[in-house]
C-alpha cells in the first residue's frame, strides 16, 4: 500500500535524507585508505581498496592529500624551538668547591650563585646529608609564576631526582648520592643547565 | 637493557632526545620507542600519559600543518584527544611489530591527525549538499561512532534498496554519484557524457528517481524512526 502523501518527505527532504545516509558509504574509511598507502594492511583488504580506488575520484583526492600532508616536515610550534634553547649557567661566587664541603666540616662557603641572563640560580647543602636546597630568580617574571616548574638532577648514570619550585622559587632535593651532576632548570622560553654540579 | 629502566628515567631521556632533534643535533631513538613499546604492547597507562605529554605539542603541530583543520573550528584539546585516541585504539600488541622504529610511530601518529580530520570532513560533508567551503558552517555531527555505523549497515543497505529502484546504468549513475559523492548534475555529466544527452537530461534522470524513492513504501520505511 503507498503512503498517505502528506505523510512523505518533499523531494528536497528526500534528498538531503538520501546524501546524508549514503555519502561515501561505499568508500573505505580516511584511516583504511592511509593503512593501505603506509602498506599497513593484508594482502586481501588491500587489494579490496587498491580496486577501489582506482575507480574513486574522491578517495584518490584523498590519498593526494594524505601524501602532500605525510610528506611535509614538521613544523613545531615556537613554544617548542623555545623550550629546546639550552643555556648554561655560569657560576659566580664562590669559585667551584663541593657542594656538600660545609657538612664535612669544610670552614669554606658552601652556597653558590649562578646566572644566566636574567635567571639567578643559588644552590647550597641543606641540614642533612644527600640534600640540596636552592632558589630560583628571574628578575623578568615574579616568583609565582614559577610555582611547579620542574628542577632537575642529573647523575652520570641512573635516574635523575626531580623537584617543583614552590611559590617562592624553593627547590630541594634529598638522598643525592655523591658524584657529579648536571642541573636542569625548565623555563618557559629555555632549559636552564648548571653543568658539572660536584657533590661530594 | 632499556626493559629494566625505570619509566621515569626513559621518559626523561626520551625527552633530551627529542630536543635534540628539535635543535638539528644527531639523537638517540631507543629511549622514546621503548615508552611507546610500554604504552602499547604493555598497556600501560603511565607510559602512555609519557608519551600523550611527550608528543602533544607535536600532534598540534601537525594539525595546524592540515590542509582540512582550518575549514574545522574545534579546539587543540579535540584534536589531540582524538588523534591519541585513534592511535592507542588503532594499534596493540599485535601490531607492534609492524612498526619497526620511532619514526614509523610518530608517521603513523601523523596518519592519526589525519583520519579524525578527514573523518570530519566527511561527516560534515555527508550532513549537506553543498561546497566544500561551506563544510565547515555544517552542524558538527552528534558522533562519528553514529556515522560510522550509519555509514556501514545502513548505508549498504538503502543502497541495494535504492538499487531495486532504478531502471538503467544512467539512473544508476546519476543516484551513486549525486547521494554517495555529492557531484552536481553538470559535474555527473562531465564524467559521463557517454550516458545522457545534456545536462538537463541529469537533472530530468534525478528529479524522475527522486519521486520513485519519494512514493516507495521500502524507502519510507527506512525513514521512519
Amino acid at each position: 500500500m503507498q503512503p498517505p502523501e502528506a505523510d512523505r518527505p518533499d523531494d528536497n527532504q528526500l534528498q538531503a535524507w538520501l546524501h546524508r545516509s549514503l555519502y561515501r558509504f561505499d568508500c573505505p574509511s580516511p584511516h583504511a585508505l592511509g593503512e593501505y598507502d603506509l602498506d599497513l594492511l593484508p594482502p586481501e583488504q588491500r587489494t579490496q581498496i587498491a580496486a577501489h580506488v582506482v575507480d574513486c575520484d574522491e578517495c584518490r583526492t584523498e590519498l593526494t592529500t594524505l601524501r602532500a600532508f605525510l610528506s611535509q616536515p614538521i613544523e613545531l610550534p615556537d613554544s617548542v624551538f623555545a623550550r629546546a634553547r639550552r643555556l648554561v649557567a655560569t657560576l659566580m661566587a664562590p669559585a667551584p668547591r663541593p657542594v656538600y664541603g660545609g657538612l664535612r666540616g669544610n670552614a669554606e662557603p658552601t652556597v653558590r650563585v649562578y646566572e644566566i641572563e636574567d635567571v639567578t640560580i643559588t644552590v647550597d647543602a641543606g641540614d642533612s646529608a644527600g640534600s640540596l636546597i636552592g632558589l630560583v630568580m628571574v628578575t623578568s617574571s615574579p616568583p609565582e609564576q614559577l610555582l611547579g616548574r620542574q628542577v632537575r638532577l642529573l647523575p652520570a648514570a641512573g635516574p635523575p631526582l626531580v623537584a617543583e619550585l614552590d611559590d617562592i622559587g624553593n627547590f630541594e632535593f634529598a638522598g643525592a648520592a655523591a658524584g657529579e651532576y648536571v642541573l636542569e632548570l625548565e623555563l618557559p622560553e629555555s632549559l636552564i643547565v648548571i653543568e658539572a654540579l660536584r657533590v661530594d | 637493557m632499556l626493559r629494566q629502566v625505570p619509566l621515569g628515567e626513559l621518559a626523561h631521556r626520551c625527552r633530551e632526545e627529542t630536543l635534540r632533534f628539535v635543535r638539528g643535533e644527531s639523537r638517540d631513538d631507543a629511549y622514546c620507542f621503548e615508552v611507546f613499546a610500554r604504552a602499547v604492547v604493555a598497556r600501560d597507562d603511565e607510559a602512555w600519559a609519557a608519551i600523550v605529554a611527550q608528543y602533544r605539542g607535536m600532534v598540534l603541530a601537525y594539525v595546524s600543518q592540515h590542509s582540512a583543520a582550518a575549514a574545522i573550528r574545534e579546539s587543540d584539546e579535540y584534536w589531540i584527544n582524538r588523534a591519541f585516541q585513534r592511535f592507542w585504539t588503532a594499534v596493540g600488541a599485535d601490531r607492534f611489530g609492524q612498526f619497526p622504529d620511532l619514526p614509523a610511530l610518530l608517521k603513523y601518529l601523523k596518519l592519526c591527525v589525519h583520519s579524525v580530520l578527514m573523518d570530519e570532513v566527511r561527516t560534515r560533508r555527508a550532513r549537506t549538499s553543498t561546497s566544500l567551503e561551506e563544510v565547515a558552517e555544517a552542524a558538527a555531527p552528534a558522533s562519528n561512532t553514529e556515522r560510522s555505523v550509519l555509514g556501514a549497515l545502513v548505508g549498504e543497505q538503502l543502497w541495494a534498496a535504492v538499487l531495486r529502484h532504478v531502471q538503467d546504468d544512467a539512473e544508476r549513475e546519476v543516484a551513486h554519484l549525486s547521494f554517495a559523492r555529492d557531484l552536481k548534475p553538470a559535474e555527473i555529466f562531465d564524467r559521463h557524457p557517454q550516458l545522457f544527452d545534456s545536462v538537463a537530461d541529469v537533472y530530468r534522470i534525478k528529479r524522475n528517481l527522486i519521486e520513485r524513492l519519494r512514493r516507495s513504501p521500502e524507502i519510507r520505511d527506512f525513514l521512519a524512526p
